[in-house]
């Protein structure tokens, strides 16, 4: 009996590719779910995060061109989750430099942040009905 | 990285190679450029703009390592941890400096006096541990020697081809 072939690079690429799509779509279903509270936010970035790495690591192993066109639209996505991001991390710091909790920074920045989630949430259902996410997938594994 | 997509250095990964052969040899030459960006940056207060730009470095550095945390031992776990510190330290200034950027012309001085002294805190705190950690005689050796053992290939012939196409792979520089 044979021993098993090694993995290649590019069979552990995409398959690597595959498993981090699919948890950047869990993270999404999550966050909309949500209202992309905090938590559901940094999770949903750290996904972003991990796949976006996988694909600019190994973007010469993908067909042409696909790697950077899927990187481009989560980037869209992950500058609505930094905004989102942004605020509780600014809140979180006035708390820390002794801001009252009543000062009007504070419903400035509630303001601003509840604009945003419901951006990022709208952003995360337009997506899923266009199911590009599915799309991607197949285009990471392809060939 | 940048220089692989801007055309200068050809992609370190070999998509025939195996998983392991190709991790112990990308993942050396990727080290030793983090090191030289990180030492780059020199002593004394950097600018804001060059922190920034290394924070993202780190992230890279750190999510492509972690892409092959199975495929090393524990060594490289312990490797992971030391990028740790370096990443929180240039994500808290990260952090003071947008939260500064979004108080504007807010007259909100005791705040933006508690930022400005987050922002000198941390780069310190980072400047430190780049210093104890990173830049001590060895560690470049270090990394690279731990980076560059990937475990066996199982290539099928019970020797593993790795060293192999290691000994004809141009050995990095340390």
């Amino acid at each position: 009996m044979s021993a098993p072939k090694p993995l290649t690079l590019k069979r552990f690429a995409r398959a690597k590719s595959a498993h981090l799509i699919a948890k950047v779509e869990e993270r999404m279903a999550a966050a909309a779910d949500r209202g992309a509270d905090e938590e559901s936010v940094h999770d949903l970035r750290t996904s972003i995060r991990r796949l976006s790495e996988c694909l600019r690591a190994f973007e010469a192993l993908y067909p042409l061109g696909e790697a950077g066109r899927l990187r481009r639209k989560l980037r869209k996505l992950m500058q609505l989750a930094a905004e989102v991001r942004n605020r509780d991390i600014a809140g979180e710091l006035f708390v820390k430099a002794g801001l009252a909790s009543d000062d009007t920074l504070f419903v400035r920045l509630n303001a601003e942040k509840h604009e945003w989630q419901s951006a990022l949430t709208d952003k995360i259902v337009a997506w899923t009905e266009k199911e590009r996410a599915k799309q991607w997938r197949g285009i990471v594994k392809a060939k | 990285m940048a220089r692989y997509r801007e055309g200068k250095m050809k992609s370190p990964w070999r998509g025939k190679l195996s998983v392991e052969e190709s991790a112990a040899v990308a993942l050396p030459e990727l080290a030793l450029a983090y090191f030289a960006a990180g030492s780059a940056l020199g002593e004394g207060a950097q600018k804001p703009e060059e922190l920034h730009k290394f924070r993202l470095k780190t992230k890279h550095f750190r999510y492509t390592l972690e892409l092959f945390e199975e495929t090393y031992g524990p060594a490289f776990g312990t490797l992971l941890k030391r990028l740790k510190p370096v990443q929180d330290a240039l994500g808290e200034i990260n952090d003071a400096a947008t939260a500064l950027a979004w108080l504007g012309r807010d007259d909100s001085t005791e705040v933006k006096a508690f930022l400005t002294t987050r922002i000198a805190d941390q780069s310190a705190r980072f400047e430190k541990h780049w210093k104890d950690i990173f830049d001590k005689p060895g560690a470049r050796k270090h990394w690279v020697t731990v980076l560059g053992k990937a475990a066996a290939s199982g290539s099928g012939d019970g020797k593993g081809s790795r060293d192999r196409r290691l000994s004809r792979a141009p050995a990095p520089r340390v």
